[in-house]
């Protein structure tokens, strides 16, 4: 059972459950890059799909829907919203 | 009353900039549903009530950090060329996320108007804008455009005349933060922005005269690079800096994450709050663009479905090429006794057959015929926005070789022509993938050399022999990108992309582009094989060719195994590869080329002509692309692949 509130990684969020991100565990490049398109902190996502093996994933983040590759992704932390 | 005007077109990827300008310009600005073709800033010229309107179209952004070259392209526009009014187009149905850059460009101060574009999209799915609302909350006119269909476009040239005509210019000695009706951030930062502003202003900094204060003190705030860099590029800039260094150390202190993140989710905050003012979604609709990236995208589904658009388009194009490449054929052959039935000698009626038709009617037979299709299957894959779907699907297997799922688009976008593949790549973050992707494109066969495959494999041993060429040099590009990525130093990037909707492409923007690329064909690439072919029969006749083929014959004829006037046809192909094929039949003086090569000859031939050299065309643009250096090492390595695979491929052949 997944205990409310505990964070996990985004890419431990099932397909379609959506989450609401807690921190960021990248560089100043890559946690840029991340919050230009609209990742910050407090901002909620939805896992839309993930691609075979490490492919990347889809969210819906605020209306739209991001690709974003696999290691990327592994640095954003969520709680279960 | 200001009588010429520059106006710059702003906003975020894809959100219809390129088809406005197009529209406002009459010109073609080649357009596409993916996030970034526009790489080089496109200018045009709008006549409008008596007012010379330059437009410049500048490329897609979400924000105006330094991250991209994109990014610094368009806020240094901004700031040196100081353009009258900045359009700021936004995607109705995405308002949050491209708000985020709207607030930026209001950072800037400077006039601004806002066209909210595809509105049409959005009433499609179920969103509603309170545009009056939207004009309040952010202090500027907006205007809605369905910019495909030319609507409102009229209403948004006149409010930026207005919009000229009433502005006033600032005082910014006088700039209080707290004015800011838009700008509400935390009240930490609007603290220290006036004071870092009040340094700049103190010290009289040069680079208050192009970007406004405020901007450079919320960049200067999130550590941009850039931005101190060229603060620090002036004495007084330096000291300032120094002073602002101190009172920056105090905001650090304060909070635990850096505060380039805090301003970026108090901009998000922002952004927030006035898209729920305005937007309202009347119901959320399952869309098609859901319910068919279900199975494009799906693990399975996802690719075998790739696999059957690649392969239809590419049965397409053959099945139509070889229609009407032979009506054409039949057509043009019926002159040929006119040219050799009249009273003038051997050599002229060589010059006049070979040289002048014999070049131009190849051309025209062989080449149009497979390129028209070929744009219009491109067409279809770009603007229906299927082309982003790749990059997902492809997105682990680029990463094999250092680079992400998009850079697969501008490299597929080499199909077509390698040029814009090569500018294209500019839609990557770092030199390092510019390098390989850049590299693995001249490696693509292009719509020419797509064609010379088609024509002579396809044609005279089947499509399934130059199927197996193309698989062949998808492994080549592979491996090629592979050792590039090895040697190239630094760090692999990963994804971040918007997925674009899908839609369907307007019909007459898409032939207008599919004209604008066969035009280039036309009026360029004729021209230059028609001379060639020429050249090439004058040279033919002047006997020079002896010496050529002596000196390329080791290579030409005892390893690749080819007949040694290949080696002359090569030398011409580099000017464009239409002209190897073309020139070989001229050469011979046929259409057929069974008649020269044969299928063991024509494979080797394909696959070297597929390799060998960048044509001049894409030589500028790697030039312009990665510099002269690593523009060299791409050609040389092209011609070690060439005449490695070709000889390997000859041995085998031989063998069997």
């Amino acid at each position: 059972m997944m205990v409310e509130n505990e964070v996990i990684n985004l890419l431990e969020l099932r397909e379609n459950e959506e989450g609401e991100i807690v921190f960021i565990d990248a560089g100043r490049m890559a946690a840029q890059r991340l919050s230009d398109m609209g990742l910050v902190p407090g901002t909620r996502v939805r896992l839309i799909r993930r691609g075979p093996l490490r492919g990347p994933v889809e969210l819906e983040v605020r209306n739209s829907h991001l690709v974003i590759g696999y290691g990327l992704a592994s640095k954003i932390y969520v709680k279960i919203a | 009353m200001k009588k010429e005007i520059v106006v710059a077109l702003a906003g975020n990827a894809n959100v219809g900039k390129s088809v406005i300008f197009n529209q406002l310009t009459g010109m073609t600005q080649i357009i596409g549903n993916w996030p970034g073709k526009t790489v080089e800033r496109a200018e045009g010229t709008l006549r409008y009530k008596g007012r010379i309107i330059k437009i410049i179209d500048l490329p897609g952004i979400y924000s105006l950090s330094a991250y991209s070259q994109e990014e610094i392209v368009s806020r240094e526009f901004i700031a040196f060329e100081k353009p009258d009014v900045v359009i700021n187009v936004v995607d109705a149905s995405n308002l949050e996320r491209n708000l985020f850059l709207t607030l930026q460009l209001l950072e800037l101060h400077v006039p601004m108007v806002m066209a909210l574009n595809q509105i049409d999209y959005a009433v499609k799915k179920g969103i509603d804008i309170d545009v009056k609302k939207l004009e309040k909350l952010l202090g500027i006119p907006v205007v809605e455009t369905i910019a495909t269909k030319g609507k409102g476009l009229q209403e948004l040239i006149d409010k930026v005349l207005e919009m000229v005509d009433s502005y006033k210019g600032e005082d910014v000695f006088a700039y209080d933060i707290e004015s800011e009706k838009v700008l509400k951030y935390r009240p930490e930062i609007k603290e220290y922005v006036m004071k870092i502003y009040k340094i700049l202003m103190r010290y009289n900094v040069p680079l208050v005269k192009s970007f406004h204060p405020l901007w450079i003190s919320l960049k200067v705030m999130e550590e941009d690079e850039d931005v101190i860099e060229k603060l620090k590029s002036t004495s007084s800039g330096e000291q300032a800096y120094k002073e602002i260094e101190k009172v920056l150390g105090d905001l650090k202190a304060k909070f635990k994450s850096p505060i380039g993140t805090l301003v970026t989710a108090d901009r998000y905050d922002i952004a927030s709050y006035i898209a729920s003012e305005t937007v309202s979604e009347i119901h959320h609709r399952i869309t098609w663009t859901d319910l068919i990236d279900n199975v494009v995208l799906h693990k399975i589904w996802g690719y075998v479905s790739m696999a059957i658009i690649v392969f239809l388009s590419f049965y397409g194009i053959f099945k139509f090429g070889e229609y009407f490449s032979g009506i054409l054929e039949d057509f043009f052959d019926q002159f040929k006794p006119l040219v050799y039935n009249l009273h003038i000698s051997e050599m002229y009626k060589d010059f006049i057959w070979n040289g002048l038709a014999e070049g131009a009617i190849s051309a025209v037979t062989i080449v149009l015929p497979y390129i028209f299709p070929f744009y219009v299957f491109l067409s279809i894959l770009e603007n229906t926005g299927y082309l982003a779907r790749i990059a997902f699907l492809m997105d682990e297997v680029m990463h094999k070789v250092g680079l992400h799922g998009k850079a697969l688009i501008p490299v597929l976008m080499g199909f077509g022509c390698n040029v814009p593949a090569v500018l294209g790549t500019k839609i990557l973050e770092t030199d390092r993938e510019i390098f390989i992707a850049s590299f693995m494109s001249t490696l693509v066969p292009c719509s020419a050399r797509i064609v010379i495959i088609l024509g002579t494999i396809g044609v005279f041993m089947g499509p399934q022999y130059a199927l197996a060429v193309f698989a062949l040099d998808v492994l080549v590009v592979y491996v090629a990108a592979y050792f590039a990525n090895k040697i190239a130093p630094g760090k692999p990037y990963d994804l971040i992309m918007e997925l674009p909707g899908y839609r369907m492409p307007a019909l007459k923007p898409t032939l207008k582009q599919i004209w604008l690329r066969i035009k280039d064909f036309l009026y360029v690439a004729l021209p230059i094989i028609v001379a060639g072919s020429l050249v090439l029969e004058i040279l033919k006749y002047s006997g020079i060719f002896k010496y050529v083929s002596y000196v390329m014959g080791p290579i030409v004829v005892k390893w690749l195994g080819l007949p040694s006037i290949v080696g002359i046809v090569l030398i011409f192909g580099i000017l464009r590869k239409e002209l190897t094929l073309i020139m070989l039949l001229t050469l011979a003086g046929t259409t057929q080329v069974s008649q020269i090569l044969t299928p063991k000859q024509m494979i080797v031939f394909g696959i070297v002509t597929m390799l060998y050299f960048p044509c001049i065309a894409t030589i500028a643009a790697l030039k312009k692309t990665i510099g002269w250096k690593k523009t060299w090492w791409v050609v040389f390595a092209n011609i070690i692949i060439a005449i490695l695979v070709g000889g390997i491929v000859n041995q085998i052949l031989n063998f069997i």
